[in-house]
């Protein structure tokens, strides 16, 4: 069965052409009705006069690449598309040379398989560009992750640090958080409450609170004002016994809301008993090397009214 | 009449077949169609004073399922990459066809399109990066084929550096 009666039946729709000695395309199809959209076609030789479709003209420069061979050998165009008056062509075209001296140009219209093409291609692009789509948001959210975890890591290390220099400190320290629960004390503080875990120092700090009448309206005062306190304190009940303190109480702001409680503590019970010891040594004044500050004041006054030529605020 | 070959090359569905269909008819759809194979399309302008016809091919898109085809550069007097600005993979593909494209065609001016220029830029290439790549080609320049923003241009500015 040759391809007139293939044409014939529907199996295929396809121009042939044969080059022949002339190194003329000559139309062995004329029938095929679409051949004069791409070609014009001799009526008497059948040869092709000129080339219509730009594609087709621009393949046969490979088609005489193909067909100048000695050798058995094939090239096809792909799938394009001609549009015509009427309609659009979905083709393809083979260049053929059978390597005996046959060279042929078959063109096949590719209506069927370039549908069943392109409804796989639809689906499996669609599906493409969705996957691009969740890979692009897959990297931006790595990204963003990776960003938030360098920025942990380096918080984390300038916790170390001031987590290390509060262990060093000479000064008490215990920070609960906004409930009340230990979130880092250092030896110091644990040593003045003369306690061996966490649970007694957080309780004997608690207890001192208490003890020295800073009760939660306090707290809540400090919190709404979101400033520190600092006093000294005499501590009865403390383990040691009676002990002076200076205690500072520092709330720790997020926004409005306080996160967590400072506590710092300093025994100055040494202090308290040199001074009770040493009066006028404590008394007299660093800067002026006066008894105090007021005995300067006084005598600065009573200088003034005898001389009335300065005022002493 | 001077005839001129334009080719639209890039990765699948960043708008090449919607940048011609805008182009040449005024038409835009919303439907993603993918293209099979090549499409030619012609338009006559006028650029320098004299009428050229630009035939435009418009080539399937280059993905996993088609590779890049030079054969279809041949005797192309200029060619368009172009990119989608809601896809960062887009650029990479888009670059990977350029260089192709340039390894085979190394005097054919090229020019860089951004499509959908109408939906909020998603990619996450920065300004300089864009534009380092932006610096390979003739031109650059932001389209929407939906709206037809710069789709005239885009084409006159072919024509004027072609005929």
């Amino acid at each position: 069965m040759d391809i007139f009666h293939l044409n014939a039946l529907g199996i295929t729709d396809c121009a042939l052409f044969e080059l022949n000695e002339r190194d003329e395309l000559n139309c062995l199809t004329p029938t095929v009705h679409w051949v004069t959209d791409l070609v014009k076609v001799n009526e008497l030789s059948l040869d092709i006069e000129s080339v219509r479709s730009l594609f087709l003209e621009d393949f046969l420069i490979d088609a005489g690449d193909c067909w100048a061979t000695s050798l058995p050998a094939n090239l096809t165009s792909g799938f394009w598309t001609e549009t015509t008056e009427h309609e659009s062509l979905r083709l393809e075209a083979i260049a053929i040379n059978d390597g005996k001296g046959g060279r042929f140009l078959a063109i096949k219209n590719v209506n069927k398989e370039f549908a069943y093409r392109q409804q796989s291609l639809q689906s499996a692009r669609e599906l493409l560009l969705t996957h691009h789509a969740v890979i692009s948001q897959q990297d931006y959210l790595t990204e963003k992750l990776q960003k938030a975890l360098k920025e942990a890591r380096e918080c984390k290390g300038q916790q170390q640090a001031i987590r290390q220099t509060i262990h060093h400190l000479s000064t008490g320290v215990v920070i609960l958080d906004a409930n009340k629960q230990l979130f880092l004390d250092n030896g110091v503080a644990r040593q003045f409450f003369r306690a061996q875990n966490a649970d007694v120092c957080v309780h004997r700090l608690l207890q001192l609170i208490k003890d020295v009448q800073l009760d939660e309206m306090f707290l809540s005062t400090l919190e709404e004002r979101q400033t520190a306190w600092r006093g000294e304190v005499f501590w009865m009940n403390s383990p040691d016994g009676g002990r002076w303190l200076q205690l500072t109480i520092a709330p720790v702001m997020q926004h409005i809301h306080v996160s967590h409680w400072v506590f710092l503590l300093t025994d100055m019970s040494h202090i308290q008993h040199t001074s009770q010891y040493s009066p006028v040594q404590l008394d007299k004044d660093s800067l002026t090397q006066t008894l105090s500050r007021q005995a300067l004041k006084k005598e600065m006054t009573a200088w003034v009214e005898k001389t009335k030529t300065l005022a002493c605020l | 009449m001077i005839q001129k070959k334009i080719c639209l090359l890039g990765p699948t569905g960043v708008g090449k077949t919607s940048l011609v269909r805008q182009f040449v008819d005024g038409i835009f759809s919303e439907k993603y169609l993918t293209t099979i194979g090549v499409k030619i399309d012609k338009k006559e302008v006028t650029a320098g004073g004299k009428t050229a016809q630009l035939l435009i091919w418009d080539i399937e898109g280059v993905d996993r399922y088609c590779g890049f085809n030079p054969r279809y550069l041949r005797g192309a007097a200029a060619f368009v990459i172009v990119v989608d600005q809601t896809r960062s993979q887009s650029l990479l593909e888009g670059m990977d066809i350029y260089e192709s494209a340039r390894a085979e065609f190394p005097d054919t001016p090229a020019f860089f399109v951004v499509n959908k220029a109408d939906l909020p830029s998603e990619w996450y290439w920065s300004e300089d990066e864009v534009a380092e790549r932006e610096n390979l080609f003739s031109a650059a320049i932001k389209t929407s084929a939906k709206t037809g923003e710069n789709v005239e241009r885009l084409f006159q500015e072919l024509a004027e550096l072609t005929v």
